[in-house]
């Protein structure tokens, strides 16, 4: 037995005590309070996602009134975006990376922990001020001149800003943190050629957190001092000012939206050579491709500006770059599916989530590649294609990477099981349901249907009741998920041995000690 | 490979030696609280601001004690990593790769302020208003050389620290201290100047501009300085000292960055020495 225990002895010996949890600074502990806090946003998203299709799936319904579905679109936006996709899997890495590495901690410990905090009072700020009723209404992009303070006033959007600058820079801050941990802290004869494919895929993740996430800050002391103190900082008469914001946020964001993926990323390179019994087809090449898309990361941030009026010399760069990433993506997609060829494929519920994982995602890397297209983004910008887009990287890319994972990786930090017939009830409707909420939207996006917008006429109707129903599948879903957790942590039925089967888990995806042979 | 009762993960991965797992800090919590009544306390009142920006020092503070146990410059300790080992990165005191990071993603933060400078054409000429006021002063080149004597003194203190002089190694920092709380007064009452002719926050982007690029390197320097204040106190305390030094390392390269950024800002804004189509703009 290693020197630091199994992950559940760690938890017996430390005490189970509410304030020894809530001061621990063992990585074990903290990842798994950060998982739990960011689900508790993706839950409270989801539940404005409710709201909205809700009040969608009718015409002419108005339970909402057009300032409560301006509130609930930016918390949906906000909750998912910031405080479930990007943190969740600082969570997951925080519980596994050191352990991969051969390291007992993070290499900061109380930083760790900080992090931690950082986000989940970050998001509590938000709710906090939703419940007295300070409600933040410009969207999750917030984009000015909408976001100032001639049309948002009073303090909804100041609660935004500040709830989004603390979990961007505990965001920051753990991505140095692990970038320090992965670097340092690896035990002596580990070499970087040798890491685990889901240690790459965090330190990727940690250098883009690291060197993006302090645009957003700026930007967002920015949007502070000229909502209170009357700066011109996004003065929206000049042309460059009024654009400024847009620069500036999706320098961030779309990095962090690399941030939600990636980690998936050296998920899926870690359960598909699992459940299929063969070696993933080159590591080198995921290795690779993934820090190519983590550098092409930082460059096509303007194709969130193509229809700006921007010069054209920008708009063909961000195109052209847009395209460019769709190679060392598609080289990954193929590299897994070649790794799947000659195995013998188990449909567990982590391998049915990582499946799928890899065909929504390059659903939604297709319609982005049309997005590209400037005259085709003249068309479909704000529709609901993009709503498609977005949803079909994101939800995929994060929320089927991140079930995945916690089904994969459960026994391993527990030694209990989640229930695979409940397993397999939630992927099945998660994977229906959404692609019941998010395909129908190409059709809405390419019949001009606008995104954010309160009611609609009757033309819609269809594919909007169709929509709202996948939504309600989706949560039904989530809730059969939150049942089996809480089931299983109930009864506790102990698995002694790796329930998945014996495996040479680090043989399989990276992690070979210097020397040894595959 | 699995001995009984051992996942697979840990089978592998948790062997060798292994640092001391910390047992539990309230400091993390006490900071992320009073970094949250910073933010809140400038939304709803500066009262509670200035609670939780003391609170955060406090946490600091409180940190900075548990890291550094009493008698801990006594203690055994990384020393000097010499430079011809093949894992001469890798051990680095991990202090080294904070400041590095914080460093990185500090110095991003400086390019998202040049780029709202660069949004607004005050790179170009012409475009700053005629009532803009000659930015290069007496101050703000006092503030360059008082910088710049800070760092050197740091450097200096370090390497006093690694060669066990104790008492010059706390000279030259608590004279870093001084030269870096010199620079951010000196900055203070040059933007007084400014601010004074008129070009203040409100005075259009160029006003605002100017205010928070200033505003990004007192911030800069402020941290550092209270970075280097605590563990300034700390190494008077005898909790850091010759053989417990690795934090200092960490500082340094911080310390380093923000002298760099500041050396920047004076010469592409206060000299305005810019190469632009050509041309030096002076």
């Amino acid at each position: 037995m290693g020197k630091g225990g199994t992950f559940a002895g760690r938890w017996r010996r430390r005490g189970r005590t509410m304030r020894s949890w809530l001061l621990s600074t063992d990585n074990v502990r903290v990842g798994t309070m950060w998982i739990a806090a960011t689900l508790l946003f993706f839950y409270i998203g989801g539940l404005a996602a409710i709201l909205i299709r809700s009040e969608l799936a009718f015409p002419g319904m108005t339970f909402l009134t057009p300032e409560d579905y301006a509130a609930y679109f930016t918390l949906h936006g906000t909750m998912m975006s910031f405080f479930f996709a990007v943190p969740v899997f600082f969570g997951i890495g925080s519980i596994l990376v050191p352990g991969m590495i051969g390291a007992k901690n993070m290499a900061f410990p109380r930083l760790n922990s900080f992090d931690f905090y950082l986000i989940l009072l970050g998001g509590l700020i938000l709710e906090v001020a939703f419940l007295f009723g300070e409600r933040p209404m410009a969207g999750w992009t917030s984009y000015t001149p909408l976001s100032l303070s001639e049309f948002s006033p009073g303090r909804g959007q100041d609660w935004w800003v500040w709830g989004i600058f603390i979990e961007t820079l505990g965001g920051t801050l753990a991505g140095i943190n692990f970038t320090v941990t992965i670097l340092r802290d690896r035990r002596p004869k580990l070499r970087m050629r040798a890491l685990p494919i889901f240690v790459w895929a965090m330190l990727f993740t940690s250098i883009l957190t690291m060197v993006a996430g302090p645009f957003l800050l700026a930007a967002l002391v920015f949007m502070y001092l000229d909502r209170n103190l009357g700066t011109f900082l996004f003065d929206p008469t000049s042309v460059h000012g009024a654009l400024l914001w847009q620069d500036l946020f999706w320098f961030y964001s779309h990095p962090a939206t690399y941030v939600m993926a990636i980690p998936a990323f050296g998920i899926v390179s870690m359960i598909l050579p699992r459940f299929s019994k063969s070696p993933i087809f080159s590591y080198g090449v995921v290795v690779f491709a993934t820090a190519a898309i983590t550098a092409l990361g930082f460059l096509v941030w303007w194709h969130h500006m193509l229809v700006t009026g921007m010069e054209i010399d920008y708009r063909l760069f961000g195109a052209l770059a847009s395209w460019a990433i769709a190679i060392p993506t598609g080289t990954l997609i193929f590299t897994w599916l070649f790794g799947l060829r000659l195995g013998h494929i188990h449909l567990t519920t982590p391998m049915l989530f990582a499946l799928s994982w890899i065909v929504m995602f390059t659903i939604g890397g297709a319609n982005g590649l049309y997005m590209a297209y400037v005259p085709f983004d003249h068309y479909v910008h704000e529709t609901y294609w993009l709503v498609a887009h977005l949803h079909y990287i994101i939800f995929s890319g994060t929320v089927l990477g991140i079930f995945a994972a916690i089904y994969y990786w459960f026994p391993s930090a527990l030694h209990v099981k989640l229930d695979e017939g409940l397993g397999q009830l939630h992927f099945w409707g998660t994977f229906i349901g959404m692609n019941m909420t998010f395909f129908p939207m190409h059709f809405l996006g390419l019949m001009g249907a606008p995104r954010r917008v309160y009611d609609y006429g009757g033309e819609h109707f269809g594919l909007h009741f169709l929509v709202a129903g996948g939504m309600f599948l989706v949560a039904a879903a989530s809730l059969v998920f939150l049942a089996n957790v809480l089931i299983t942590l109930r009864h506790r039925r102990r698995v002694i041995e790796d329930p998945w089967g014996p495996a040479e888990e680090w043989n399989l995806a990276g992690g070979r000690l210097e020397g040894e042979s595959p | 490979m699995s001995r009984a009762g051992e996942t697979p993960l840990e089978a592998v991965h948790m062997t060798g030696p292994q640092p001391h797992t910390l047992e539990g800090s309230v400091w993390p919590l006490v900071a992320a609280v009073g970094l949250v009544l910073l933010a809140v306390g400038l939304t709803i009142s500066m009262v509670l601001a200035a609670i939780g920006v003391l609170v955060l020092l406090g946490s600091a503070w409180g940190a900075a004690r548990e890291v550094n146990p009493p008698g801990g410059a006594a203690e055994a300790g990384p020393l000097v990593v010499r430079s011809d080992d093949p894992d001469f990165w890798r051990r680095r005191p991990k202090q080294f790769w904070l400041g590095a990071g914080m460093s990185i993603s500090s110095a991003t933060l400086l390019a998202a302020v040049y780029r709202a400078w660069a949004a607004h054409g005050l790179f170009h000429p012409g475009e700053w208003p005629d009532a803009a006021p000659t930015l290069h002063s007496p101050l703000t080149l006092a503030a360059t050389l008082a910088i710049g004597a800070s760092l050197v003194c740091a450097f200096l203190g370090t390497r006093a620290f690694r060669q066990g002089t104790r008492r010059p190694a706390l000279l030259w920092l608590a004279g870093s201290l001084a030269l870096g709380a010199a620079f951010l007064a000196a900055l203070m009452l040059d933007w007084a100047r400014v601010v004074a002719t008129g070009f203040g926050p409100t005075h259009g982007p160029a006003g605002s501009g100017y205010v928070v690029l200033m505003g990004y390197h007192a911030l800069t320097v402020g941290g550092g300085l209270m970075m280097l204040g605590v563990l300034t106190w700390h190494a008077f305390g005898e909790r850091l000292g010759a053989r417990r030094n690795s934090v200092f390392t960490g500082m340094l390269v911080y310390w380093t960055f923000a002298a760099a950024a500041w050396l920047l800002t004076y010469v592409v804004v206060h000299l305005r020495l810019v190469v632009w189509g050509g041309r030096f703009l002076i």
